[in-house]
């Protein structure tokens, strides 16, 4: 209770700094899994 | 055939071992976004260690000693984990269209998970036996009384509160994980969406 957060209010929608860092942190999480090539081992015998 | 040989059965073709601990998996498999859903067990693994812990010892330690607000920190953080990383796996699930193939249970079964997880961490918030703790449940009894379950889930009582916390949900909630799990071994992940093939045309 003692650290209330910043709020960012816009028209009907009322959030949390927290909260939105947050959100923002799952879409940039979620597109980098996305974009980013998953390592994988070659087959053995060295040819691809 | 009695009950028992249908269930035997019905197990011995549906959850052969191979099915239940495979040791491969189909190539599209391999992708950062099919790690969100075993980050989210991990995360719930980990909440029940701790909570296991602070159960045992009680709220006595967990606000006095270093250690208990060590473990109690532990606790609190893997519950962020645990919800950030099941957003994660929902969106996932959702843009491939998870329920396909047969596979609307396991879909089921994730909302409700989801659905009891949020009522095991808001039980949880309550039983915290502090300021926050004292507010959220004064703030929480309106909406339980406006929808008719005051009598029954009385936010204010912080031994049921506890109770459905500490043994009631999280057993409702492992029990729904493994059942998802179980789901997932028996019809395996959902195939891609096809690329450049018409809606019309896709199985």
């Amino acid at each position: 209770m003692k650290d209330v957060p910043r709020y960012l209010h816009w028209w009907l929608i009322q959030i949390s700094v927290p909260n939105l860092v947050v959100i923002g942190l799952m879409l940039l999480i979620f597109a980098l899994a996305v974009v980013l090539p998953f390592p994988h081992r070659r087959p053995r015998g060295g040819a691809r | 055939m009695n009950l028992t040989t249908k269930l035997r059965r019905r197990l011995e073709r549906d959850l052969t071992l191979e099915d239940l601990l495979p040791d491969e998996l189909p190539a599209y498999v391999h992708g950062y976004v099919y790690l969100f859903g075993i980050a989210t067990i991990a995360s719930l693994v980990l909440l029940i260690f701790s909570g296991v812990w602070l159960a045992a010892a009680g709220p006595t330690w967990w606000h006095v000693s270093t250690l208990g607000h060590y473990i109690n920190s532990i606790h609190f953080w893997c519950v962020q984990a645990f919800f950030f990383f099941m957003v994660l796996h929902l969106w996932t699930s959702f843009f491939q269209g998870a329920w396909r193939d047969g596979r609307g249970a396991t879909w089921v079964v994730g909302v409700l998970c989801f659905l009891v997880g949020i009522g095991t961490a808001f039980t949880g918030y309550i039983s915290q036996q502090n300021f926050d703790a004292q507010w959220i449940a004064v703030q929480g009894k309106d909406a339980m009384n406006a929808i008719g379950v005051g009598a029954f889930f009385n936010v204010l009582n912080f031994g049921q509160m506890y109770g459905f916390h500490i043994v009631i949900l999280p057993v409702l909630v492992s029990a729904l994980v493994g059942l998802h799990l179980l789901l997932v071994r028996i019809h395996g992940v959902v195939r891609p969406y096809p690329v450049g093939v018409p809606r019309e045309d896709q199985p």
